[in-house]
């Protein structure tokens, strides 16, 4: 098991007109028993939006797993299902 | 004729106005023609200072632009717009005095000279002095009048500065200029600055000798401050990737472009990124916390100047762009902000080649998106437009 959860979030003009602007201070927002458990990156467009499929934007991927129309409470909630994996 | 693409002419200007004084009685054009063959550059000084000098010293540059763009003599152009200037009913001198500079096809320069400091010419770190030609005529008033008229040959390295009497007469009253700066020290401190970067472009030239004028007056300056430099140079590069383009099979075209392109390079757009760092095997690398503006955060890639977001860093950039104009850049675009960094990158090119990719985003002919987005070639050509127009840079588009 990895030592910390990655976090990516698309920094794609959708993306970041439709919410994810807000999304780039996750690391803020993380409860600070959880921060030093996650890597919060940013990535150039993850290619989701150009597919209905994956639903809307913003997207970010928490590992492997995405997350659509994601804001920060979402992402949280994702991030915490992961932390009990992580071996410390 | 001389197109040769190895040769580019760099003009700009920079200003201090009047301490207390809101508008500066100085006036600076430079313009190209249409063909983009000539470059005229005027530089008028209007009596007194303020509103009134800056009628008249605008005056001036719009009457001898059009005129000499217009009409191959200069002698007689000089000779009609003397006349036809107002006089000071009081002081019996004209109202306002200008430089005119025109070069044409990259390498003849005309210059015409009436009553403003003598423009100086520089060979690579050399002061030369070339051949005037005097001209006299009767003024209906004022009697007899003097302007010089001279031209030569341009060649690469050479620069010429002109300025107004604010640059001469800097520090005039003070302790160690009693006189003022005069020419010959401007001469002395321009000969500093080139042989201590020989390369020094035009725009950070005339920044220099402003800022240098405007600290003899103690930084509060006596009178308006201008300076235009021109520099024939070899051009500054400058490759602007964005978009993917409209056939994938284009994608290592792109790449290869960008790979092999000699000058700075700039990626606008995150799927352009993504095929660039793919076909080259290089890694992106996103920093969220450098981003400014309320813009997406710019990222990383090895032997690339700058990495950005696409449509919305090139909409504000277009935006930053148009609210500068050629004198009022100096201390005005902080490196520290992203577009400001960006339009430092294009303003200090002189060839800007702009790769378009033509893929359209579907995504963002979205009708909920909360902003409007403009096509990508769309804003691009409105770039393209500003940096000949305004800042007489060559630029190119290829679309893909």
């Amino acid at each position: 098991m990895k030592k910390k959860i990655t976090v990516q979030i698309c920094t794609g003009t959708n993306c970041y007109v439709f919410g994810g602007a807000n999304l780039l201070d996750l690391e803020k927002n993380l409860p600070s028993e959880v921060k030093e458990k996650v890597e919060v990156k940013g990535a150039t467009c993850l290619g989701f939006c150009k597919d209905k499929k994956y639903g809307k934007a913003p997207f970010v991927l928490v590992e492997d797993e995405l997350v659509s129309e994601a804001d920060v409470h979402k992402v949280i909630k994702k991030v915490m299902q992961y932390v009990d994996k992580v071996v410390d | 004729m001389n197109n040769d693409t190895n040769l580019f002419i760099e003009v700009a200007s920079s200003q201090k106005i009047k301490s207390g004084e809101s508008i500066s009685g100085d006036t600076c054009i430079i313009s190209s023609n249409d063909s983009k063959n000539r470059i005229t550059l005027i530089l008028s000084d209007g009596l007194g200072s303020g509103i009134k000098a800056a009628v008249l010293s605008s005056l001036t540059t719009s009457m001898a632009l059009r005129l000499f763009q217009n009409c191959g003599d200069c002698v007689s152009v000089t000779e009609t717009i003397m006349k036809t200037l107002p006089v000071c009913s009081v002081r019996k001198i004209s109202y306002a005095t200008f430089t005119m500079v025109e070069i044409q096809e990259k390498r003849l320069v005309r210059v015409v000279e009436y009553d403003n400091p003598p423009i100086v010419v520089f060979r690579g770190g050399d002061l030369i002095e070339k051949e005037k030609q005097y001209f006299k005529f009767e003024h209906p008033i004022l009697g007899e009048q003097k302007f010089s008229y001279m031209e030569f040959e341009l060649q690469l390295g050479d620069r010429l500065i002109c300025f107004s009497d604010g640059v001469t007469q800097s520090g005039m009253g003070e302790r160690k200029y009693n006189f003022g700066w005069q020419w010959e020290n401007a001469v002395l401190y321009i000969s500093e600055v080139i042989s201590s970067d020989p390369d020094v472009s035009a725009r950070d030239l005339s920044d220099k000798i402003i800022s240098k004028a405007w600290a003899n007056d103690v930084f509060q300056a006596k009178d308006d401050i201008t300076c235009a430099c021109v520099y024939c140079r070899k051009p500054r590069k400058l490759l602007v990737v964005t978009g993917p383009p409209y056939d994938e099979q284009k994608d290592s075209y792109i790449a290869y472009v960008l790979k092999n392109y000699p000058g700075k390079k700039i990626i606008c757009g995150g799927t352009t990124a993504n095929i660039i760092a793919r076909e080259l095997g290089k890694e992106i690398k996103v920093d969220i916390n450098d981003r400014s503006d309320d813009l997406p955060p710019i990222a990383y890639m090895e032997g690339v100047d700058l990495v950005t977001e696409g449509v919305i860093t090139l909409s504000k950039l277009f935006r930053r762009l148009e609210s500068l104009n050629q004198v009022s850049m100096q201390g005005v675009l902080r490196p520290s902000n992203l577009i400001d960094k960006m339009a430092l990158l294009f303003l200090h090119s002189d060839v800007i080649c702009f790769l378009v990719g033509t893929r359209i985003n579907e995504m963002h002919q979205n009708p909920d998106l909360p902003v409007e987005l403009d096509i990508r070639r769309n804003i691009v050509r409105r770039i393209k437009e500003i940096l000949e127009r305004r800042f007489l840079k060559e630029v190119q588009i290829e679309f893909v």
